[in-house]
């Protein structure tokens, strides 16, 4: 259900933790979170109050997340990330900046300024706690009372205009290897239920003519119907880059498509759900992802990502998370039984479940949550878009235009009837017998030919011979 | 989507398999034939034997009055030694002047060992078979010549076959050529010249050549007095005496040679309806021959005749039907009733079959003096059209009878070709 347990997790940071520790130990000790308010939008938008409200892509605010000793350690770093993700779902963007790297431009655009590690940290001394003419706010938390303390102290300042942001709910991992039938009983359930989500589909960009993929997007067309929104989920194979494997060593696409590149793949898989009338609205996938060079080209090309899992503990390079800008959905933590990760109120949420998770558990969790007073907002009322090469996907105000104009699949038309057509036109369609069989004539051919002038040259021969037989 | 092939292209695979494989198996026995055709240009089949073995020739004759006369007299101009000829007309139950011409030629050659047995009703009339057995059972000769009543066989015919007999101790029975002598009667004789040339060349010189086989032809063989004793005379069920004898030498361990320097002619069908009926016999009886050596498929004795039970069953099962549903999907395919999917190009093949089968006959008339002229050409392209259709015909017209007569368990009737 949940993907990776909290002491994996760490076992596996803290791995990393000694190599980047090493990378950065001529850096300076000095680091923070920032949050820069975005200059030009990529995101359309948004009109309605209802609609802003259940549309976290609306906002256009920035915060800048700065850091100094904090990533000197494996808890440190994971309170950076901790923070960032709270501070990813109420801001379109955030900058992590180390103290004594920011600009009094960064300081100045930002709306929100978070200064982790707490009042030891050196570079406090350097953020000057106004700028005259900016809007922005100074937030020094402290890490000194632990993990939770600077979680709670940051959930709080966000949480201080009131603002409550939607919880939506989402299905990982929708593939064609799934139970089809078990899959749409699960969509009608929650649409009779009125519970619209995100479904985040399996990047698919070979095979995808075959009869049971066209199955497979029948399912998903078929979900759409109930109110599920798609999302482009991580390449089949995927896992985030790791210090100590190859890099490429999780695609277990190469050698089947033309290219490696995950950007390329993506938008191949994109085209292919476009084409099918699937429209995906953004990018789902672990939070390591923002942080992947990799990752970060295919990023560019939508505006919305959903986590579907807890961080995984990857951080490579939190140059790459800095730089992109959009809608953030973090994923709803289990905080009761970690005792941190709470998303403040301001903060979207999801909730993730498995789509191949057996039906009656599926039921009964989603049945507890509504009973303790959840409820989901539809997706589909945020504002998003994805692009690849000239093709433009846009959400807006619950809009979804392709290329400019209003979305609306056709049934692809019906093949030619090949069997009216001569067996010669239909070329490459033959089945195996025929295509033994056409082979099997051209042999014969081939064969008849030489046959034919063999004979020919036996008859002219025995007509020789006849006449001088009858002339002795 | 793949194009799934449905039954009509089943069918039509089948057709064209079947239809290619004799194809193929024929293109084989014509290079055979060929091969044998120019073994016969160096061959000396004149030389003399030291002692010449008594030959009684069997000629059964039921209602012959047209032909009895020149065919007698052919056999009496035959170049072989007087005293060691008998010659026996069987008169099987005529009701014409057959009886007076022969004794009108016994009277006028009284020197040529003429025997005439005239049977009736009783003793007599029970088709070809019958009759040979009658005339082998008051015979005295050691080597038996059998000729049809229309046959003109050439004056060293008879000693061609003998010579070869007895140099080979292994051949069971040696055939010769049968010619047609009313060639230019007709457009139905012009193409039954040309089939029986193609059929001897191809067909019986090929086999004979590649696998040491051949079937007697009803006329102009001889055959070892020994091996009809030991078989008891002719099966008088079979109405294809001639093949059924072919098989039972064949299991003796004997073969059976095609020489054609030996020639005869004889007098072919003039019109389509006695055509018919005497081709439908033969497709009667060769079912009958084929279904009672069938079992010899299996028997590890038999080996060296698969060949031939093989090749008579594709032409008579495999080659009919799909001879038979090729032209019914071409008619429905005319109509738009039909359509196949088979891949390939099927016409250009069609065309090449068409043209091997051209080819082949063309051969064979080459190696006949003035039989390879354009005009003879021109009548085989036609023939594929015309004769061989008809063929087809024949071919249901003898399994209808066939069935018909095994259902309704009747006697096999003999049918006497009509004379012309």
């Amino acid at each position: 259900m949940f993907r990776l347990s909290k002491w994996k997790r760490w076992a596996r940071t803290s791995g990393i933790g000694v190599v980047v520790g090493m990378m950065l130990a001529g850096a300076s000790p000095v680091f923070g979170y920032s949050v820069v308010k975005p200059s030009q939008s990529p995101l359309p938008a948004s009109g309605a109050q209802q609609q802003q409200a259940a549309a976290p892509s609306s906002r256009s605010d920035e915060a800048l997340l700065v850091y100094g000793r904090e990533w000197l350690t494996q808890e440190g770093r994971e309170r950076l990330t901790e923070l960032y993700r709270m501070l990813r779902g109420t801001h379109s963007k955030v900058s992590l900046v180390r103290g004594g790297d920011f600009t009094e431009g960064q300081l100045r655009d930002a709306e929100l300024i978070v200064a982790a590690g707490g009042a030891g940290e050196e570079f406090l001394k350097s953020l000057p706690s106004s700028l005259p003419g900016s809007g922005r706010q100074l937030l020094a938390l402290t890490t000194e009372q632990g993990f939770a303390a600077a979680e709670a102290q940051l959930a709080a300042a966000l949480d201080e205009n009131g603002k409550s942001s939607p919880e939506f709910f989402m299905l990982t991992d929708v593939n064609p290897f799934l139970d089809m039938d078990e899959l749409m009983s699960k969509g009608k359930w929650l649409h009779e239920r009125g519970i619209p989500f995100w479904m985040e589909l399996r990047p698919i960009f070979i095979n995808t003519e075959t009869e049971s993929m066209q199955r497979y997007y029948d399912a998903v067309r078929k979900l759409q119907e109930y109110g599920g929104l798609a999302l482009l989920g991580t390449l089949g194979g995927w896992t985030p880059p790791d210090e100590w494997e190859s890099f490429r060593a999780g695609y277990e696409v190469t050698g089947a498509t033309n290219s490696d590149e995950p950007e390329q793949l993506s938008g191949q898989a994109w085209l292919a759900y476009v084409q099918q009338g699937i429209y995906p609205a953004g990018f789902s996938g672990p939070p390591d992802l923002m942080f992947d060079r990799e990752w970060e080209k295919v990023l560019r090309h939508g505006s919305l990502f959903v986590e579907q899992s807890e961080w995984q503990g990857y951080t490579r390079d939190n140059e790459s998370g800095s730089g992109w800008e959009g809608t953030y959905v973090p994923f709803e933590d289990q905080a009761e039984q970690r005792g941190h990760g709470l998303l403040p109120d301001a903060s979207p949420a999801v909730l993730a479940l498995s789509a191949s998770m057996p039906e009656e558990s599926f039921r009964n969790l989603l049945n507890d949550k509504l009973r303790s007073g959840s409820a989901y907002a539809d997706p589909a009322l945020t504002d998003s878009f994805l692009h690849w090469n000239d093709r433009q996907l846009v959400r807006r105000q619950g809009v979804l235009t392709l290329d400019g104009v209003p979305a609306v699949w056709q049934p692809p038309e019906p093949p030619p009837d090949t069997s009216s057509l001569p067996p010669e036109t239909a070329g490459d369609q033959l089945s195996t017998v025929n295509k033994g069989i056409k082979m099997t004539m051209s042999v014969l051919f081939v064969v008849s030919v030489l046959v034919v002038g063999f004979f020919v040259a036996a008859f002219v021969v025995g007509r020789q011979i006849n006449r001088r037989k009858h002339l002795r | 989507m793949e194009q799934q092939l449905g039954v009509v292209d089943y069918l039509f695979l089948y057709c064209m398999i079947c239809i290619w494989i004799m194809l193929l198996i024929n293109i084989v026995l014509t290079a055979g034939g060929y091969r044998y055709y120019l073994k016969t240009l160096q061959m000396r089949v004149d030389e003399p034997l030291d002692e010449y073995p008594s030959v009684s020739v069997l000629i059964p004759a039921h209602n012959e009055e047209k032909v009895i006369g020149q065919t007698v007299s052919a056999l009496m101009a035959l170049d072989y030694p007087a005293d060691k000829l008998e010659i026996i007309v069987i008169n099987d139950n005529s009701s014409d002047a057959t009886g007076d011409i022969l004794a009108e030629l016994q009277q006028s050659r009284p020197d040529i060992n003429l025997r005439v047995l005239t049977t009736d009703a009783v003793t007599g009339g029970k088709g070809k078979s019958g009759a040979l057995n009658n005339g082998y059972a008051i015979s005295k000769g050691e080597i038996l010549a059998v000729y049809d009543a229309d046959n003109t066989p050439e004056r060293s015919a008879l000693k061609i076959l003998v010579h070869t007999l007895v140099r080979n101790d292994r051949l069971g029975a040696v055939i010769g050529k049968f010619r047609t002598r009313n060639t230019s009667k007709n457009w139905l004789t012009r193409f039954i010249n040309i089939e029986t040339l193609g059929f001897q060349w191809m067909v019986q010189a090929g086999r004979w050549q590649l696998f040491g086989l051949c079937t007697i032809p009803g006329t102009n063989f001889v055959v070892r007095r020994s091996l009809i004793e030991r078989m008891g005379g002719w099966d008088t069920r079979a109405i294809a005496e001639d093949t059924e004898i072919s098989f039972r030498i064949y299991r003796f361990g004997y073969k059976i040679q095609y020489m054609p320097l030996s020639v005869t002619w004889e007098q072919e069908p003039e019109t389509v309806p006695v055509w018919i009926k005497q081709r439908s016999r033969w497709v009667k009886g060769n079912i009958y021959v084929l279904l009672k050596n069938i079992k010899l498929l299996f028997t590890r004795e038999s080996k060296h005749i698969r060949f031939d039970l093989l090749y008579f069953c594709s032409v008579y099962f495999l080659f009919l039907s799909s001879a038979l549903l090729s032209d019914a999907i071409f008619l429905l395919g005319i109509l738009g009733l039909v359509e196949y999917k088979i891949a390939g190009n099927t016409l250009l093949l069609w065309m090449m079959a068409f043209l091997v089968f051209v080819l082949e006959m063309a051969i064979a008339l080459s190696m006949e003096k003035g039989q390879s002229r354009p005009r003879n050409i021109g009548y085989v392209a036609i023939m594929y059209f015309t004769y061989c259709q008809m063929w087809l015909v024949v071919a249901v017209n003898g399994f209808y009878q066939f069935i018909r007569d095994a259902i309704l368990r009747r006697e096999a009737r003999w049918y006497k070709t009509e004379r012309f």
